[in-house]
């Protein structure tokens, strides 16, 4: 609305001032060697603040107060800037054409480096670097998601496709254990406060505090990878680190954009079940085996096998009516049991919209930049709706030729009505305990419930959980240009995160109604300040020096309340509770800085860099308070030596190395102290006991990172690309280590043991067809990684560092967060029971084998597997100590190739994301397999059809029970997680010239998008990209790989229309 | 010229800014959720404190109701109906290192005894709290010690006097503060060692607590000392001294049966009560063992009784007041004993002093009057016919109070122990030194201790 009524206004005033007669200038502005008109270029009239912006035609037209001489300069991205000089008559209008000398490298390109900037072709570390276009109008749920695929190096994995969620950013492998693993994310050279600070215990999915970014607010994201670019932000370095720069008021006459799309989306796959018969089918069969299975053990049975026996049972009356009459769960018989299908009610077509209005302009003493950005999304689970309201201003003013100041600052309010996404609620609940057979309502229209169960449709129509986030982000700077090549820059900047999360489950829900109200804010304040200085500068030797320090704080503070028994179904906040428990939690973080930088270019082709930064953490032990990370890098541009002169293939070269240190200080505040904690409160008196185990010389874990790389661009720079090797080394890794619990406490947090990560990237971008009509690039990037754990110090049982669910544990010389599973050999075609796997070691002596079961001897061992069974051939019971690793949570390679073509109006890009050389393990799936009566029924995956049913069959799916197995972890539901994903196709059409000035627009483009549209996978499960949620970073870490119910990527479909003025 | 002077100065505020924001300043944070080692425990103030941190961690065991509940689920009085995994595991006599009740047992249990070895630690040094106050700590934590770690042997070790090829070990004994990790690593002691290491710890605490009387309610007295020794003689058949500690509380005068059997479990700190754990609206643990046997709604507690104990009770007269206890419904049978939100957790009433005093006495030569008039105080206040000198002779008799005790100790976590202490030759199937009845070593254990020996 806003939005529409900005656009008429502006309309209107253009219409208006063109009816007068005036002074002015016109002309047009082209490509010196292609001829070719160029759009959107900033044209601006010198010491005046006056100017214009290109239509597609190239043409512009300045209005000018009276007639004189005028210098005109002319401005465009990948352009050499030019000046001319025109006189103009009163009253009349002059003509100046302009043709533009292209600015030819594309590596003449800037990078955001820390505190500061550097030509990409002068880098000596591994940067890379992607344009804020490249990420707007796409309905991904986070910024983060929209990197996926595009760079070479991170391993990007959005949570799921519900609204609101996080997704999991690991840039060159994951570098810790228990420390989090995500890079650090800094924004106007402001780190931000990121992480998941909802309710844990409402289970539903992780946030991420970063989803306040606007991507229509960004100008690039630079990614920073190796310890060349890293080191300088020390302690937090070692996961990478993100730049994030934003737009900014470019000089020239006000741009107005605008924008608007909107859509549908649904989930990228639904998960096979078994349909209400088959379902029934199967629990009597079940019944039936189990009623066969005890009568075998009888004498009278004896000897006799499994087909004699079942016959006897089908053919039984008293065995026939013991197995009819049994009731299902609920007490639910064939003829009383529902057909539901629960997907259909929780699951729904949801929607997506995004409307943004953004002003641009200012002279050369003040520019100004304004967004406001709408965006609305109705998640495809019923109840799941995320919505964000941006606005953002920066202003950059230049008072003096010495002095530049301005800032920014933005607000945000996100709103997201969370839902339950575990086995408890929603469509977790709805796919596992919720079965076909169970009624939606009740005879008199009210919700039907299982017992002292859930309706899980009930839920999420009616359980309130509202999260609103407030986020300000603010930031000034100052710069004092004091001489040619010396300036000091000083920035401040504060990031505030309020997050009040509101809850309800009603009487409709619950006999007893609960409340909770909960606020988080984290303050979170940084001030830095450096100097800049090049003494000495030219094509011989260039040498360019930074030094500085940082301070940083973050402070958090958690309050809320609970509330029980209201007086009527009117108040529905704890303040109007009966019962009202309070909580509150404070804690604390600051670091002190100091970081500096040497750059030095000699004869234009050999590049050095060095860098080092010291910082001081309150999260540190007393004896480790400060810790140095230096790192070294050069580079040679080997193009520019003589010898490489028109050698007319390669047109730039350049071989870069870098090393150095940079540090991981992600855990929590106060892990280093012994302490004695309060609460310990025994009949009203209030008590204390000791708590945690102190740990005076904790500190970093420090990654130690060697870089070598290519740069090169061939044939022109028509292809361009890089390759990287690396290799990560995390020393003294941050690691939460079990202490026996008979010593009174749980774990220590201990610097200890090592992880290596190696690994290639490749990246390619190929302009293949390049003509005025038709133009083709392909950009691809592959990233192999591969990870080891090197050494954990003291600690030899797998089972000491807990990683959560599934079985994934650290084990020395296996990639870290392996499986670690008994293997499964399907079902006994004789018994239908499951065979596992036991390893055996071959000993030389005469008695044969000798089976070895300790798992913390795998290590060095020549191991064999053999079918596990009892002497007389029927399958052992499944055994803990059978395990072994099999299989991985992270990939071996992963990336994205984008193909964009441009003709006539049109435009298309096609991304494809994809990965390879991962497992799940589907934690679900052992009960959505084979386990009908887990926990009193679960529903079955259409996998469960194929089975045993009698003697002979040969399958993976073992004889159903109702005996609910043991709750076993085994290979059997370890699927290959390799996918390749349509992830993005865009379809867009710009208007022609004449058609857009008709309607008083610069520019006007309609495109579709569409997302997830198509999937190719092996996995049976929801979908191949998973991140399973956590509470802790370090169940994060090692476990993402293990779906339990998790819901899919959305599938979405939108339409959307920019426009200049 | 100016302009430069100018502009330095500009320079030089900035470049400060950071500075003046005092640089040390931002590293000093405070610790809400922690106190450091060094300033907890200084004083005797802070000991207190941390005494009480001892008591709420004890509360966490005894007042779980945990090793009641663990007993109750072997011992064939109750059939468990839930869908609980961990119970399920102890229901199917099936544990495994995973299990929770078992687990969170051994974690809070030596939580607790590891806070009382810090408070026993520090008051050495302690030059503000008199010798009276401190003798009387150190009372408490000898009990506290005592007690937990006789709660876990019972359900980690064999009762003394299983053949010699079965497991010989018993729990952890932790006598030191853990300090650093180093020192965190301990073997499990023999089961002789413990029971030695458990009655040493109670006598201390007895005489200690005698000299010193502690009059908080819900702490540690002489005379609670005195009932668990009571208790752990009896259990190991050490009558002689079983019946010395039951006799010294019978003498007393201190303890009475309330008149109504309701009363028993669910009124606070009656004569009846030698030892309760005080819950409150505000530190509520109680919901382990009301939530277990509680009915709400319409569905079933996940206790119900099974045949044989409703055969079991049907055997006593209807007109028994304890028959009150037990209710039927259209679809099983539960009991109410502890049907409230609120109440004490009672882990020792007078009953079960009477039950050893009686045996113990029967045992150790005490007159069958003598033994007859302990079980028919049971028997008067429950409305039944006293026991007359009909029944006679020890067989009978010992039958007499093993029938009296199953029913007044009902639900309370006593079956399991007196069955296996009696070698009965089947616990739900189980022989009494059946393996299947000792909980595993936890998985919180073994992590971080892997060469601890096993439960097989």
């Amino acid at each position: 609305m806003i939005l529409r009524y900005c656009c008429m206004v502006l309309i209107a005033l253009a219409m208006a001032g063109s009816a007068m007669a005036q002074t002015s200038l016109v002309g047009k502005v082209s490509d010196a060697s292609t001829k070719k008109p160029l759009r959107g270029v900033s044209v601006r009239v010198e010491k005046t603040t006056l100017g214009g912006v290109t239509k597609a035609d190239g043409s512009f037209s300045v209005k000018l107060l009276q007639g004189g001489t005028y210098t005109v300069s002319v401005t465009y991205i990948g352009y050499k800037k030019t000046q001319k000089s025109v006189t103009v008559a009163s009253d009349q209008s002059a003509t100046l054409n302009l043709e533009l000398e292209p600015d030819r490298m594309l590596l003449e390109e800037v990078v955001v480096v820390g505190y500061g900037t550097k030509q990409k072709r002068e880098v000596t570390g591994a940067y890379t670097t992607v344009k804020g276009e490249e990420v707007v109008n796409t309905p991904n749920p986070t910024l983060e998601s929209s990197l996926q695929g595009r760079v070479s190096g991170v391993q990007i994995t959005q949570a799921n496709g519900m609204a609101g969620t996080a997704a999991s950013v690991r840039v060159r492998g994951v570098g810790s254990i228990t420390a989090n693993t995500e890079p650090l994310y800094v924004i106007d050279g402001v780190p931000m406060t990121t992480g998941d600070f909802s309710a844990r215990d409402a289970v539903a999915s992780n946030t991420n505090a970063l989803s306040f970014l606007n991507p229509n607010d960004i100008e690039s994201i630079d990614i920073l990878k190796d310890a060349a670019a890293t080191a300088i932000y020390g302690s937090r370095g070692a996961n990478g680190v993100v730049l994030i720069t934003t737009k900014r008021g470019k000089e020239g006459s006000m741009q107005v954009s605008a924008g608007h799309y909107s859509g549908f989306l649904n989930e990228a796959n639904r998960l096979g079940l078994v349909d209400r018969d088959t379902w029934i089918n199967m629990y009597y069969e079940a019944r039936t085996n189990d009623v066969t299975d005890s009568l075998m053990k009888l004498s009278r049975f004896s000897g006799q096998d499994w087909n004699t026996v079942s016959a006897f049972v089908a053919s039984n009356d008293t065995m026939k009516n013991l197995i009819s009459n049994a009731r299902m769960p609920q007490g639910l018989t064939r003829q009383t049991a529902a057909n539901s299908n629960w997907f259909d009610k929780v699951l729904r077509t949801g929607s997506t919209s995004e409307s943004y209005l953004s002003l641009n302009g200012g002279t050369n003493a003040v520019r100004y930049f304004f967004n406001t950005t709408y965006r609305n999304e109705e998640g495809f689970i019923v109840g799941n709706d995320y919505s964000r309201f941006s606005n953002r201003l920066s202003v950059d003013a230049k008072p003096t030729s010495w002095f530049d100041m301005g800032g920014s600052i933005s607000l945000t309010r996100e709103s997201n009505n969370r839902v339950n996404s575990a086995w408890s609620g929603g469509l977790g609940a709805a796919q596992s305990k919720t079965l076909p057979i169970f009624p939606i309502y009740d005879s008199t229209g009210a919700y039907w419930r299982p017992g002292s169960g859930l309706n899980p449709l009930a839920e999420l129509e009616n359980r309130r959980y509202l999260a609103t986030t407030w986020r300000t982000v603010a930031n000034g700077y100052s710069q004092f240009n004091l001489m040619e090549g010396l300036y000091v820059r000083g920035t401040a900047g504060f990031d505030i995160y309020d997050l009040t999360e509101d809850r309800y489950n009603p009487p409709v829900l619950t006999a007893v109604p609960f409340a909770e109200l909960r606020n988080v804010r984290i303050l979170n304040w940084t001030t830095n300040a450096f100097v800049n200085y090049s003494p000495i500068t030219g094509n011989e030797h260039d040498v360019n020096l930074t030094a500085g320090m940082e301070v940083q704080r973050s402070d958090r503070q958690d309050v809320g309340t609970t509330g029980e028994r209201f007086p009527n179904t009117y108040f529905e906040t704890p303040q109007n509770a009966a019962i009202r428990n309070g909580y509150t939690f404070r804690t604390a973080s600051g670091f002190l800085s100091y970081f500096g930088r040497v750059n030095y270019k000699l004869m234009n082709r050999y590049l050095f860099s060095a860098t080092v930064r010291s910082d001081a953490s309150s999260r540190f032990g007393d004896n480790q308070r400060w810790g140095t990370f230096p790192s070294a890098s050069a580079a040679w541009i080997f193009s520019n030596e003589e010898f490489m002169k028109d050698n007319g293939v390669l047109t730039f070269g350049k071989i870069r190395a870098s090393y150095g240190l940079s540090g991981n200080a992600a855990i929590g505040d106060f892990t280093w102290q012994g302490t004695y904690s309060a609460g310990s409160d025994y009949n009203g008196q209030p008590g204390t006991r000791p708590s945690q185990l102190p740990n005076a010389d904790l500190t970093w874990e420090t990654s130690r990172q060697l870089d070598l790389a290519l740069d090169f661009g061939m044939f022109n720079d028509r292809i361009t690309g890089s390759v990287n090797y690396y290799n990560r080394i995390s020393q003294d890794m941050l690691l939460n280590e079990r202490v026996p619990s008979s010593s009174g406490l749980q774990t220590v947090i201990r610097n200890v043991g090592e992880m290596t990560n190696t690994g290639w990237e490749f990246n390619v971008r190929s302009v293949n067809v390049s003509s005025p009509e038709f133009e083709w690039t392909t950009d691809f990037n592959i990233t192999f990684n591969s990870n080891k754990i090197n050494s954990l110090g003291s600690i030899t049982s797998p089972d000491a560092i807990d990683l959560g669910f599934g079985e994934t544990r650290a084990v020395v010389g296996y990639p870290f967060a392996s499986y670690m599973l008994v293997r499964y050999a399907g079902a006994d075609p004789k018994t239908g029971l499951p065979i596992y796997m036991r390893p055996v070691m071959r000993t030389v002596n005469e008695n044969g084998r000798d089976t070895m079961v300790a798992m913390n001897g795998l290590r060095g061992r020549a191991l064999e597997l053999e079918e596990a069974r009892d002497t007389s051939g029927n399958p052992l019971a499944w055994n803990a100590n059978w395990r072994v690793p099999t299989g991985k949570n992270y990939p071996d390679a992963f990336g994205g190739i984008t193909n964009t073509f441009r003709y006539a109006g049109f435009d298309v890009s096609v991304l494809f994301t994809y990965q390879i050389g991962n497992s799940i393990y589907d934690d679900a799936g052992k009960r959505l397999v084979g386990n009908i009566a887990q926990d009193g029924g679960w529903n079955q995956m259409t996998l469960t059809e194929q089975r045993w049913q009698k003697p002979g069959d040969q399958t993976d799916v073992a004889r159903l029970t109702l005996k609910g197995a043991r709750d076993i972890n085994t290979d059997q539901h370890l699927y290959s997680a390799d996918f390749l994903r349509l992830r993005n196709l865009t379809i867009g059409y710009t208007l022609p010239n004449a058609m857009t000035n008709n309607l008083g627009l610069n520019r006007l483009r309609v495109y579709m998008t569409a997302q997830n549209i198509l999937t190719f996978t092996s996995y049976p499960g929801w979908d191949p990209e998973v991140v399973r949620d956590h509470t802790t970073d370090q169940q994060r870490n090692g476990n993402q790989g293990v779906t339990y119910l998790t819901p899919p990527q959305a599938r979405s479909f939108i339409f959307g229309v920019n426009l200049e003025l | 010229m100016k302009k430069i002077l100018i502009v330095s100065a500009l320079c030089g505020v900035l470049a400060c800014m950071p500075f003046m924001q005092s640089c040390s300043e931002v590293l000093e944070v405070k610790n809400e959720s922690g106190l450091s080692n060094d300033a907890a425990i200084t004083d005797a103030n802070s000991v207190r404190k941390v005494m009480v941190g001892a008591y709420n961690r004890t509360q966490e065991v005894l007042g779980r109701a945990n090793p009641s509940l663990f007993a109750e689920t072997f011992a064939g009085d109750v059939a468990y109906t839930g869908s609980d995994f961990g119970y399920r595991e102890m229901w199917t006599q099936n544990m495994s290192l995973f299990t929770g009740l078992p687990g969170a047992t051994w974690q809070n249990a030596y939580e607790a005894i590891n806070t009382t070895n810090s408070v026993l630690a520090a008051i050495e040094k302690l030059s503000d709290m008199d010798d009276k106050e401190k003798d009387r700590t150190r009372g408490e934590c000898y009990f506290l010690r005592g007690a937990l770690h006789f709660e876990l042997l019972r359900m980690w070790g064999h009762q003394p006097g299983v053949a010699a090829n079965k497991i010989q070990y018993g729990v952890i004994i932790r006598t030191e503060p853990t300090i650093g990790v180093s020192a965190s690593i301990k073997q499990r002691a023999t089961v002789s060692e413990c029971y030695d290491f458990v009655i040493d710890e109670l006598k201390k605490a007895e005489t200690l607590l005698a000299a010193n009387p502690q009059t908080e309610q819900g702490r540690a007295t002489s005379a609670i000392a005195t009932a668990y020794l009571a208790r752990v003689y009896f259990q190991k058949n050490d009558h002689a001294n079983a019946y010395a500690a039951a006799d010294k509380l019978v003498k007393s005068g201190a303890y009475q049966l309330q008149s109504n059997v309701f009363d028993v479990q669910r009124k606070p700190f009656t004569k009846e009560a030698v030892f309760q754990i005080p819950v409150t609206t505000a530190n509520n643990t109680s919901n382990s063992l009301t939530g277990m046997y509680r009915k709400f709604g319409t569905a079933l507690p996940q206790f119900v009784l099974s045949n044989d104990f409703t055969a079991f009770a049907a055997t006593f007269p209807s007109t028994d007041k304890r028959q009150a206890f037990l209710k039927t419904d259209a679809s099983g049978n539960y009991t109410v004993k502890f049907d409230t939100t609120i109440m004490n957790i009672t882990v020792i009433r007078y009953p079960e002093i009477l039950f050893i005093h009686a045996e113990s006495g029967l045992e150790t030569g005490a007159s069958e009057d003598a033994v007859r008039s302990d079980i028919n105080l049971i028997r008067q206040r429950a409305g039944i016919p006293e026991l007359t000198s009909a029944v006679t002779g020890k067989a009978a008799l010992l039958a007499a109070i093993d029938n009296e005790r199953h029913m007044e100790m009902a639900f309370e976590g006593d079956r399991l122990w007196y069955m296996k202490r009696t070698k009965s030759s089947s616990i739900r199937g189980l022989a009494w030194d059946s393996d299947q009845l000792l909980a595993k070593i936890p998985s919180s254990e073994i992590s971080g201790n892997p060469n601890i020996i096993p439960n097989p």
